[in-house]
């Protein structure tokens, strides 16, 4: 709320601020025909722009001219601190006769524009915008599409207001003709024309009232274009459709559309000038439901004559053409074939269907399965493909009878019923084993249970034991204990590989001794390095000292706390260089106090390892 | 408000041990009758005592009526109670059934014998024999969609068995379905079942561990365990190869509604996409609500109603 407040505020300080720039400058007029040249029928944009003054243009009435307003917009330029205000008026000019027209200068305010010329041909038109037409009410000659334009007005729902005629846009309706046979698809094109000046809203897909006819479902995201009919900008939504008519007869036709629409909001002349009052125009409004439709028009429904109907007519009509094949062609009796039946074209797929082949002696045949591709987004052009598993009884069959379809034909109003050729098989073998049933089994009826059933084959025959049941058919290996039982095996591995190596450990003493020394060993220097942390001097050099015992005592073969300084000189002798000062340091700290910096204790550190791993 | 899941399941029982007329009266029947909070049940050996109005549970044919003769009578507080008694009825019930399938079959009563195997089958669980009988059942009705369910399944349990092979191409043939002609690998894959190949690479991944511990704290017969360190290895992976060959039914469904129809999109008024026979086996891709994306040995795909069709393997089962 806070924020439209603000924005209210500034833009009324602005528009108060461009009202008191503009009264100092002088204010200009232009007018503008676009095209300057049309012919009877067309219509041309006049546009007047009035800048620097906040006068309304005042257009003239030119006799054999209908000029009327189709909108306004109002610019705002700051440029350097100079502000320019430039409102234009659109306006639509429709001559009612040809000729050469003079519109005389539009006065805003003290400013004028310069007259313009009109030149009116008596020609067919050069607009090459679209443009809707009065209502036919009959199809044109030739057969040529039937178009049913907009009506002009919009209606208003019954709780809303009434929209004024053409305000809020219109639609379009374009058949290929006006009167069509029961169940014919029939393409139509469906155009909404929606003013680009208005701000409005689709708030749903258009809905047609009529019971004599269906209508395709609508697609929500129709084809989005702009066109410019009689100087007005549109925003056209196209939707490509169907329509199939139900009944017979005549039925009105008309589609409609709700709108949600913003309708400006005049403001009191009292209070602000025609330059507030056009400004505001645009920004402030109140919402309205409206509907938009197109001309109610009569379609004509005609019924599917009933002379010369085919037997195996099932509702098709248009236009198809039909093909078959059969595979495997080589066969034994009792084999399945697939006959497959193709049926292209342009009509009401959902009506084209087939029985394909009746079941008789030679052909035991079930009921055919069918798929539909279709090669447009209508769904009225494609091929349905049937496929139907025959069998053939007995080796003596040579051919696959041809497969009939019947259609009617909307353009020549004619039934129309088309044969494929036989086709050729060889069937070998012979009937050991009859199809029980075959004879009497007809299309389309599915295998039935108790007529179709089966007295002599090969069935083999029953069994008298249950055997072992299992709870489930998921298999063994989706079963999560199963999966995690698989793990035993490798943590089996991997434990006993674990004791193995313990094991090994165990039985050779050497080895335990080794890895007992150079467990005490790395306690000592642990222990070492705590003293050193400690600045305990004295403990520092007794760990070492221990440590080199540890050493010295695995390579002699002897305890290491027998080893004293005496033994490492005489075994040493001058290797014992470094050792000897360590013992001697461990000595002396038995009995006396020493004390090394931080530094000198890192040294003799590194000393100590260094004997300790060359005496490894 | 459990006592009514447990009484259907009770009905479902005596609904399975009704006997075909002319039959030896060894069958056991049941009543229930609610008396205030209270359940009583009556179970019975033969016929129903006289005067008692008959009982029909499901089927029409589960009509029960005759001389009383009576072994147990039970007065039960609670649902719990009920559903033991369900379940010592189903013990009695079991070894008698097949036998009763198999002699409906014989006397022509296809139905009836399809109706004792599947009572079989929900008592004690999957069985390649009982499947194979229903399949039997289900031909000789001219049911072939449920027939070729049933031979899938039991071939599923028991792939290498020539008979159910046989009566599968048989019922294919009589839907009017293709037979397909088995790949090598699949050849080989039925050579056991799926459990049994899980089973055989189980022991196999054994074999491999163990061999690659023995190898270890054996130095001596190290060239043996290496021997069979890599047979281990060799079955394994042979294991597993034919475990995913034979998983192909895992993801397929055989089409049951003989008018079932493909859609294009998973909604009831969608446009039909292509329309499956009866029996023909579907390929399940995904699922979205009560529809699944199928497609056929064709390539022909579309959303397809879970009521019409009926997966081979069940993810769910009552056992």
């Amino acid at each position: 709320m806070n924020m439209r407040i603000h924005c209210t505020s500034w833009t009324l300080a602005c528009a108060f601020l461009t009202a008191l720039t503009l009264e100092d400058r002088a204010a200009t007029v232009t007018a503008t025909l676009d095209p300057p040249e049309i012919s009877i029928g067309d219509s041309a944009q006049l546009t007047v722009t009035v800048s620097g003054s906040q006068e309304q243009p005042s257009v003239p009435d030119v006799d054999g001219l209908d000029i009327t307003s189709v909108g306004q917009s109002t610019q705002i330029e700051i440029i350097n601190g100079s502000m320019t205000a430039n409102a234009s008026s659109t306006y639509q000019v429709t001559p009612r006769h040809d000729g050469t027209f003079v519109i005389p200068a539009i006065h805003a305010g003290n400013a004028a524009s310069q007259p313009i010329t009109l030149h009116v041909d008596k020609g067919s038109g050069t607009a090459a915008t679209a443009q809707p037409q009065p209502p036919q009410t009959s199809p044109p000659p030739g057969g040529g599409p039937v178009v049913l334009p907009p009506p002009g007005p919009a209606s208003a729902p019954p709780d809303a207001s009434p929209a004024p005629q053409g305000r809020f846009g219109s639609i379009e309706v374009t058949l290929p003709k006006d009167e069509f046979y029961v169940g014919e698809l029939v393409p139509v094109q469906i155009k909404a024309y929606i003013p680009q000046d208005v701000e409005s809203s689709v708030t749903d897909l258009p809905q047609f009232t009529s019971d004599g006819f269906t209508l395709n479902s609508l697609s929500t995201k129709p084809e989005q274009t702009a066109e410019v009919v009689n100087g007005r900008p549109y925003l056209v939504l196209t939707w490509h459709s169907a329509l199939t008519g139900v009944k017979t007869g005549d039925y009105p036709f008309t589609l409609q559309m709700p709108l949600t629409v913003v309708v400006p909001q005049q403001l009191p002349r009292d209070a602000f000038n025609d330059f507030f009052n056009n400004f505001f125009r645009n920004t402030m409004g109140t919402k309205k439901n409206v509907t938009i439709q197109s001309a109610a028009q009569t379609l004509k429904v005609l019924p599917l004559p009933q002379t010369n109907r085919p037997a195996g007519f099932a509702g098709a009509v248009g236009q198809f053409e039909i093909e078959a094949s059969a595979t495997p062609t080589r066969v034994n009796v009792g084999d399945p074939i697939t006959l497959r039946l193709k049926i292209t074209g342009t009509g009401n797929f959902d009506r084209v269907s087939s029985d394909m082949l009746p079941g008789d002696s030679h052909w035991k045949t079930y009921s055919p399965k069918s798929h539909f591709d279709p090669s447009d987004t209508l769904g009225d052009q494609g091929t349905k493909t049937f496929e139907q598993p025959i069998i053939p009884n007995d080796a003596g069959v040579t051919s696959v009878p041809p497969v009939s379809f019947s259609y009617f034909d909307p353009d020549i109003r004619q039934y129309v019923t088309r044969s494929t050729a036989p086709l050729a098989v060889a069937v070998s073998g012979s009937p050991a084993n009859p199809i029980p049933g075959g004879a009497v089994v007809t299309a389309p009826a599915p295998p039935q249970p108790s007529s179709a059933s089966p007295t002599a084959d090969d069935l083999r025959i029953n069994r008298l034991e249950p055997g072992s049941f299992v709870s489930t058919l998921r298999p063994l290996y989706l079963n999560p204990w199963f999966v995690a039982g698989q793990a035993l095996p490798l943590l089996a591995l991997l434990a006993g590989l674990a004791w193995y190596r313990r094991q090994e450990i165990e039985s050779q003493p050497h080895r335990r001794r080794a890895t007992a020394t150079q467990q005490a060993i790395r306690q000592q220097i642990e222990a070492m390095e705590q003293a050193m942390r400690n600045h305990q001097t004295d403990a520092f050099f007794v760990h070492a000292r221990n440590a080199l015992q540890q050493r010295l005592g695995q390579q002699w073969n002897l305890r290491p706390e027998t080893i004293t300084l005496a033994d490492v000189e005489a075994r040493l002798g001058q290797d014992s260089q470094n050792v000897r000062p360590i013992f001697q340091m461990a000595d002396q700290a038995s009995y006396s106090d020493l004390h090394f910096g931080d530094a000198d204790l890192l040294q003799w550190r590194q000393v100590i390892l260094n004997e300790l791993a060359e005496e490894n | 408000m459990k006592t009514p899941v447990h009484l259907r399941t009770f009905s479902t029982v005596i609904g399975i041990n009704r006997r075909p007329s002319g039959g030896p009266d060894n069958s056991l029947s049941g009543r229930a009758q609610r008396t205030g909070g209270r359940w009583k049940i009556s179970l019975h050996q033969g016929q129903e005592p006289q005067g008692s109005p008959p009982v029909a549970f499901g089927h029409p044919a589960n009509k029960l009526s005759g001389p009383p003769n009576a072994i147990v009578s039970l007065t039960l507080r609670s649902g719990r109670i009920l559903a033991v008694a369900a379940w010592l009825l189903v013990g009695h019930a079991q070894a008698a059934t097949l036998d009763d399938a198999n002699r409906a079959f014989a006397a022509g009563h296809y139905h009836e014998s399809a109706l004792d195997c599947q009572s079989v089958l929900a008592q004690n669980g999957y069985s390649a024999p009982v499947l194979f009988d229903l399949g039997n059942s289900f031909y000789r009705e001219g049911d072939y969609a449920e027939a070729i369910l049933a031979y899938e399944r039991a071939r599923w349990l028991s792939p290498h068995d020539p008979d159910i092979a046989a009566n599968l191409q048989l019922a294919r043939k009589q839907a009017g379905l293709p037979v397909p002609e088995p790949s090598a690998s699949e050849k080989f894959a039925r050579f056991l079942s799926a459990s049994g190949w899980a089973w055989l690479g189980s022991g196999a991944w054994t074999l491999l561990c163990l061999s690659l511990l023995a190898r270890t704290i054996l130095p001596p017969s190290r060239s043996l365990c290496s021997f069979t360190a890599f047979a281990g290895v060799l079955v394994l992976f042979t294991a597993v190869a034919a475990m995913v060959v034979s998983s192909t039914p895992l993801r397929q469904a055989v089409v049951i509604d003989k008018n079932a129809s493909a859609l294009i999109s998973p909604f009831p008024a969608a446009q039909a996409a292509f329309s499956p026979a009866p029996g023909e086996i579907l390929t399940v891709q995904k699922i979205y609500n009560d529809f699944l994306f199928v497609k056929d040995a064709s390539g022909h795909a579309g959303w397809i109603s879970q009521t019409q069709i009926v997966p081979i393997i069940p993810q769910r089962d009552n056992g």
